[in-house]
């Protein structure tokens, strides 16, 4: 007899629908499976067969033929085992066919019929709603995370025959309920454990309210990776469907604790500089796995000595920088991964670290030059803001005003940032990093002092047209934060004291 | 028949040229001249007469003997006459009378652009690779002070205080002469190719190796003679303990020079040097005036019809009232000075000081002081010379 089983392939960070076919018939005894199947879905046909006999049902002596539809779309990993299992015994008009058509399977099977978890539950949950299934059945350890998923009622097994007996009626199961330990957030790093540093400091809150880039230059223990690690806290708090979307990230990759609930805190990523390029924009030889630009979405990436990592490994930070999203082909078809995140980076400003403490520092003018240049043109390009810190030891008596909280930051963050949202409501953007440069007349109007400012310095320090449109995104969000409606004299100069790098950055040192 | 002669001219200076491109060590050429008479002897020598030479390297006597060694004569020459290089050879008319001082004057040199004239004042301004903020303050703004009165900067194209002195003297009434310690055609470092290019332009180039020859490390000290022969007086920045510019003092006393030595802060490495030879005798200055006064002496009438001198010097203890005479009288530039202005400018000094130090001294904030170091960056008082690092420009 013929039956159809749902069931979901995970594709990127979303799941799309696959049927399990199942036809049980007379001819040669066993069973055969098609629907271009990779060779982990292949061996179901033996830890389906073996699982249903250890669980007290042996196969008999029928054809079966399983075809995994669409056709055309490549199969990969093991979570089809259940529904193959329950597609057989339907097949077999052990489970009524009626009792399991508006149900979902997701599930591994162990030789002795035990279900085992698998990662992405949470965006085959998503799918299954949107398919308009009404109950989805997932192994145990993912129960409260397919839970999480409002309108859907998800059952929870720990091995195959609970899951027959609930259909033969012989067993009563309750359906999974969301049990939430949603902490609130608290901040560990705070502002206010900084002393000094007011330009990082400064640099730092305008990254984070306009979404640029940020590159931090200093000493060896001048506080970058201090400074970066509290970059998250000064973020406005996730949204809803940012919340989800990031949950669901974590949970293909396999990082997502059920426990903790739907991921409510920014992610703060900082991948070690011997990263390898996949690592870095996801990829791996099946399924691609989300890296760590994907990881780090809504969040903040951490690169810690830039120059350390290898070329390639930067140069892939090009497109998701402008498109806030990656494509990655593989041989099986193109995922597209989020991956939407401020870039924080950190180095020394030689290889030694000290330059320009010549009392310390004994590179040559060559050596910094080729240490710099490992970071390209393209990537310096993206980045909106480049402050040097100084390792200039703060006292506490010499820092004695009341430094501000990471919270009281947030503040100001966020309310820049419902300013930029608003403006932007009709665009198809968020942040002043982000205005298209068709648009930027529009939205970054100046005084006429202001202007003047902009195209003195233009001359005088001979930007290039490119840089002239990141100072004008950049002045808009200082200007934003100081609350003013045109963006005025003092916010171009502070601005452009933000891009003295362009000049500097491969100068002739000595 | 005149232009019997001329041909047999271009020929010896082709094989003088030959030989200093083969041959880079001054007392292997003179070796070889008393030998053999003249380069074209050099050129024309038999094979095994060389090889039996055991003064000579492996390298040199593999070049001398090369078979090619007629195109290799050929191209060298080539270049000289297609990029405008002269030949001054020991003796002739135009060699410069400076090398006189010499014990081992250059057998010949190599010139492209200009020489510092016979009767105009030179200072060889000098100093290390790897500057200081302060250190490259100072020779800018010593390097254009003296060449804007007249005075031929000379210096040896090399990162650091070197290039700072030529780019500052470039296009002044003293001109500039870069003296290689490689062939012309072949600078070193390749950084300071585009100054080297406007150095051709504007200034002048010497060398005393045939064109395109490598920048080998021995040459380097050994061409620090021609920098302070070339010069009345040797200035020195900034030198560390065992600096190559310690040799071109050497020299410089050697030959009878005057040596200036700026002071420096006694835990700066880059001042131990100056400060060491402050300590032996050489001349402490801290204004180009007193360099200027100096010249004078050897050089009577030369500084009398040039401009009154623009004096700026500068009183650190008093720089608010400084401002303000300035904002007054100053013509060339809108100098009106905000109090925010003011009071930054007084916290800057020559030597590099970061962003929150300065802020912690001023008291303003990110905004505004960002603002005010924008203003005195764009009248050209202050220079942010690293990122978030801010100096004095003087002069």
């Amino acid at each position: 007899m013929f039956t159809k089983i749902h069931s979901l392939s995970l594709h990127g960070i979303d799941a799309i629908p696959v049927m399990v076919e199942v036809d049980v018939g007379n001819g040669l005894p066993g069973i055969n499976m098609v629907g271009y199947l990779a060779a982990e879905v292949k061996e179901a046909r033996e830890r389906v067969r073996v699982a249903l006999r250890n669980a007290g049902y042996p196969l008999p002596a029928k054809k079966v033929t399983v075809n995994l539809s669409p056709a055309d779309l490549r199969k990969e990993g093991t979570a089809y085992d259940l529904a193959m299992a329950i597609g057989i015994l339907c097949g077999l008009e052990m489970i009524p066919q009626e009792l399991v058509s508006d149900c979902c399977f997701l599930g591994e099977l162990g030789l002795d019929g035990q279900l085992r978890p698998l990662p992405g539950i949470l965006s085959c949950t998503y799918a299954a709603r949107e398919e308009g299934l009404k109950r989805i059945f997932v192994p145990m350890e993912n129960g409260q995370e397919a839970a999480m998923v409002e309108g859907i009622t998800v059952y929870a097994f720990a091995d195959l025959t609970e899951v027959i007996e609930f259909f033969l009626g012989t067993e009563q199961k309750e359906p999974v309920e969301p049990e939430f330990h949603a902490e609130p957030t608290v901040l560990r790093e705070d502002f206010a454990d900084i002393r000094g540093q007011w330009l990082g400091k400064r640099a730092a809150m305008i990254a984070a309210a306009g979404g640029h880039n940020l590159l931090l230059m200093g000493p060896p223990g001048a506080g970058k990776t201090m400074l970066a690690r509290r970059i998250p806290g000064i973020l406005p708090a996730l949204s809803f469907s940012e919340s989800i979307e990031l949950t669901k990230i974590y949970s293909v990759a396999g990082l997502f604790k059920p426990a903790q609930g739907r991921i409510t805190e920014r992610p703060f990523r900082s991948p070690h500089h011997t990263c390898s390029p996949p690592g870095m924009a996801g990829g791996g030889g099946r399924l691609p796995v989300p890296g760590e630009i994907t990881l780090a979405t809504n969040g903040v990436l951490f690169l810690d000595e830039l120059p350390e990592f290898k070329r390639e490994c930067i140069e892939v930070l090009r497109q998701p920088l402008e498109e806030h999203r990656i494509v990655i082909s593989r041989l099986y078809g193109n995922y597209e991964l989020p991956a939407s995140f401020l870039l924080v980076a950190a180095m020394n400003p030689c290889p030694c670290g000290y330059y320009p403490d010549r009392n310390r520092c004994s590179c040559t003018p060559d050596r910094i030059r080729r240490y710099r240049n490992k970071i390209s043109q393209a990537i310096m390009d993206r980045i909106d803001l480049c402050v040097e810190l100084s390792a200039v030891p703060f006292e506490d008596i010499r820092d004695k005003g009341k430094r501000n909280t990471s919270a009281e930051l947030r503040e100001a963050v966020a309310a820049c940032r419902t300013l930029q949202s608003k403006r932007y409501e009709s665009e198809g953007w968020l942040l002043n990093a982000q205005i298209a440069a068709s648009s930027l007349d529009k939205y970054c109007v100046f005084t006429e002092a202001g202007a003047q400012t902009l195209s003195k310095s233009f001359l005088s320090k001979g930007f290039s047209a490119r840089l002239y449109d990141r100072i004008r995104r950049l002045s808009r969000t200082i200007a934003d934060l100081d609350g003013a409606e045109l963006i005025g004299e003092e916010h171009v100069k502070e601005a452009v004291m933000y891009h003295a790098l362009e000049g500097g950055f491969r100068r002739n040192y000595g | 028949m005149p232009w019997k002669e001329a041909f047999e001219e271009i020929m010896a200076d082709s094989y003088d040229a030959w030989l200093t491109a083969s041959v880079t060590v001054l007392k292997h050429i003179e070796l070889l001249l008393k030998l053999f008479g003249s380069a074209e002897g050099v050129f024309f020598a038999p094979k095994d007469k060389i090889q039996a030479l055991s003064f000579l390297s492996d390298t040199e006597r593999e070049k001398l003997t090369a078979k090619d060694r007629e195109e290799t004569r050929c191209s060298i020459y080539d270049y000289i006459c297609k990029n405008d290089i002269s030949m001054l050879k020991r003796g002739e008319k135009g060699y410069p009378k400076r090398f006189d001082c010499l014990q081992d004057k250059p057998y010949l040199i190599f010139v492209q652009g200009r020489l510092p004239g016979e009767d105009q004042p030179a200072i060889a301004i000098v100093g290390s690779r790897r500057a200081s903020v302060y250190g490259e303050n100072s020779a800018a703004y010593f390097s254009e002070a003296l060449s804007k009165r007249g005075v031929s900067i000379i210096s040896g194209l090399a990162m650091g205080i070197d290039g700072v002195a030529h780019k500052n003297a470039l296009g002044n009434p003293g001109g500039t002469l870069g003296i290689l310690g490689s062939g012309i055609g072949n600078p070193y470092p390749k950084e300071n190719w585009q100054l080297y290019r406007s150095m051709r332009e504007l200034g002048g180039i010497l060398s005393e190796y045939g064109p395109l020859v490598p920048p080998l490390k021995q040459h380097f000290p050994h061409r620090n003679r021609l920098i302070s022969a070339m010069a009345d007086g040797v200035l020195v920045i900034e030198a560390s303990e065992k600096s190559g510019t310690l040799i071109t003092v050497d020299r410089g006393l050697e030959q009878g020079k005057e040596i200036y030595a700026l002071p420096g802060r006694i835990s700066d490495r880059n001042s131990y040097g100056c400060n060491n030879l402050i300590k032996q005798g050489a001349r402490l200055v801290t204004e180009p005036e007193e360099i200027l006064e100096d010249l004078s002496a050897i050089y009577p009438g030369f500084f009398a019809n040039s401009q009154a001198s623009c004096q700026l010097s500068f009183d650190f203890s008093n720089d608010i009232t400084l401002m303000d005479e300035l904002s007054k009288n100053s013509t060339n530039c809108d100098f009106t000075l905000a109090r925010d202005e003011k009071v930054v400018y007084s916290l800057c000094r020559l030597d590099e000081k970061h962003f929150d130090v300065l802020m912690l001294e001023s008291g303003l904030s990110v905004p505004k002081l960002s603002a005010a170091l924008y203003s005195l960056e764009a009248k050209g008082l202050v220079r942010q010379s690293i990122p978030s690092h801010y100096a004095r420009v003087r002069g």
